[in-house]
């Protein structure tokens, strides 16, 4: 699995510590999406886009679902 | 004819219908003196994108003459001759929809969406497109072709996310009733903060055909207008209820539950906010009312499983422009739609999973009460020019609740901020329940006792 989603990211996911100062973690990750060229287009976007979508995702509750909420009972 | 002056510009939806029926407004003279407004104060508030007023005669004329045809006695559509306004994320035939954004076609759309096709079937009168944040997203932003819309109550505020035309032009007498969506709040907030009445109905009850998406699984289309009485007219127009003449207010007394913690303890809660949901309280205690507070998740739990559901959706559709032309979007849309880049597969279906347990939580709740009262935002309008301001006033939502876990909702309006500027209250009911949950509201609306001062003659805008 990529460098970008490992236990370091974790940091990266805190708002008041969020940097993405690796680009090229960044232009690999778009790159599967074929964004590319997006990315080339307009790094910063995707930068700021970046750490606020981690900062969303740092924000899901982290407990773990039970199995009768996976199996959809109450 | 002055636009200061005109005494028709509040009349309520049914009251438009009811006149025109018996032959004390002409439909025709009604739309001239609505248009004429709009031209005399629009510049200003910026809540039209686009408005065809000769279409909108055509069709004025079209239903005069049908009128003039038939029996005072026969019936009539349920918004007959009543002129209405569209969010400009709404197909309807003729006008382009921008979705105020550049990367939109400009070509007209051929067809209407299946919920405007039922307001002109009962009569209604397009009269045109409204202003909106960028694909209902983001906030107000000067980077795009059409400026934002201003608040009529203060032309130095912002109008309300998303569908913040559909809440200035009512607010400033230029329409009666308009329509919008609502993926995160996009129908409340603007109802509060021009203190109008929006219902985001429950999601999947009104078809979704020709609404440009957002995010499918959170996306409702449904009515703004300036009394409960006629958002449910309309409502049962967009979900072909008849509801005609229909007496829904009542003297009932309903027991609620009062989420407390979602402004007073989740967010920090401004002052005048605090009054106007204590006045609610104390007003529906007298009227006999039964209200005891309710504890549900804290509110970031609904607000995370939302913004990570929207997110995701979003970007799933909007990849291929985002891959093409990314610098065409605005500042502010562009980061809320790339940042769905970055949201795992993982981290969706936790959302999902967390969003079926809120489900249940609200369920459960609306077994014990009939609806429950909450904040629309802990925050009042701030201005448009503030950036600060603007992102506070977006985390201080209280919106996101309903949208998560997909049941109908409505706010109305409940008193006045310090800078003048409307406050309001939400109520959240059962599921494909809007009748009874409108009812709640329009007996609410009733007992609070509070009528917006609509900021007439708009004299800012007119300065």
């Amino acid at each position: 699995m990529m460098k970008f989603w490992n236990e370091e990211m974790n940091e990266i996911q805190q708002p008041e510590k969020s940097q993405v100062d690796d680009d090229a973690e960044l232009a690999g990750f778009l790159a599967c999406f074929g964004l590319s060229v997006a990315w080339k287009k307009s790094p910063n976007r995707w930068r700021e886009a970046y750490r606020f979508g981690r900062v969303v995702a740092g924000r899901l509750e982290t407990r773990p679902s039970t199995t009768d909420e996976l199996m959809g009972r109450r | 004819m002055s636009a200061q002056r005109d005494e028709f510009a509040f009349m309520s939806v049914i009251e438009v219908r009811d006149a025109i029926a018996n032959g004390q407004l002409c439909p025709l003279d009604y739309v001239d003196r609505l248009l004429a407004r709009i031209e005399g104060l629009d510049p200003s508030i910026h809540s039209f994108v686009a408005y065809d007023a000769e279409r909108a005669r055509e069709r004025a004329r079209h239903l005069r003459d049908m009128r003039k045809r038939s029996d005072v006695n026969s019936p009539i559509g349920q918004l007959f001759g009543v002129p209405y306004a569209v969010k400009d994320i709404i197909d309807v035939r003729g006008y382009p929809t921008t979705a105020h954004s550049r990367l939109m076609p400009t070509e007209p759309a051929l067809t209407s969406a299946p919920v405007i096709e039922r307001l002109d079937a009962s009569g209604g009168v397009c009269l045109g497109k409204l202003a909106l944040y960028e694909f209902a997203i983001g906030g107000p932003t000067f980077d795009l072709p059409w400026p934002p819309a201003r608040n009529p109550w203060n032309l130095a505020y912002m109008a309300g996310s998303s569908s913040s035309g559909s809440g200035a032009a009512l607010a400033a007498g230029l329409v009666p009733l308009t329509i919008g969506t609502d993926t995160g709040g996009s129908i409340r907030s603007p109802s509060m903060m021009n203190g109008v009445v929006g219902l985001k109905p429950t999601h999947g009850s009104l078809n979704m055909s020709g609404v440009f998406p957002l995010a499918p699984s959170m996306d409702t289309v449904g009515p703004m207008a300036r009394s409960v009485a006629d958002v449910f007219e309309a409502f049962s127009v967009m979900a072909d209820k008849n509801a005609k003449g229909e007496e829904f207010c009542s003297s009932e007394r309903f027991n609620l539950g009062f989420v407390r913690h979602f402004h007073e303890t989740d967010l920090a809660c401004d002052i005048s906010i605090s009054h106007a949901i204590e006045n609610c309280i104390s007003a529906a205690k007298t009227a006999g009312w039964s209200l005891h507070d309710v504890n549900l998740s804290p509110l970031r739990s609904f607000d995370s499983a939302g913004w990570v559901t929207m997110t995701a959706e979003a970007f799933a559709i909007h990849r291929d422009w985002l891959s093409e032309k990314p610098n065409c979007y605005g500042a502010h849309a562009a980061k809320i739609l790339m940042s769905g880049a970055f949201i795992s597969s993982e981290e969706y279906l936790r959302a999902q999973n967390i969003r079926r347990r809120l489900t249940h939580e609200i369920e459960d709740a609306l077994q014990r009460y009939d609806a429950l009262l909450m904040a629309v935002s802990a925050l009042p309008p701030c201005r448009i020019d503030d950036p600060d301001a603007l992102q506070q006033l977006a985390a201080a939502s209280v919106r996101m609740p309903a949208n998560v876990t997909g049941h109908p909702a409505v706010a109305i309006p409940a008193g006045l901020s310090g800078d003048g500027l409307p406050v309001g209250i939400q109520l959240i009911g059962r599921k494909h329940d809007e009748r009874r949950l409108l009812r709640i509201a329009a007996t609410m609306e009733q007992t609070l006792g509070f009528s917006a001062k609509y900021p007439y003659p708009c004299s800012a805008a007119l300065q």
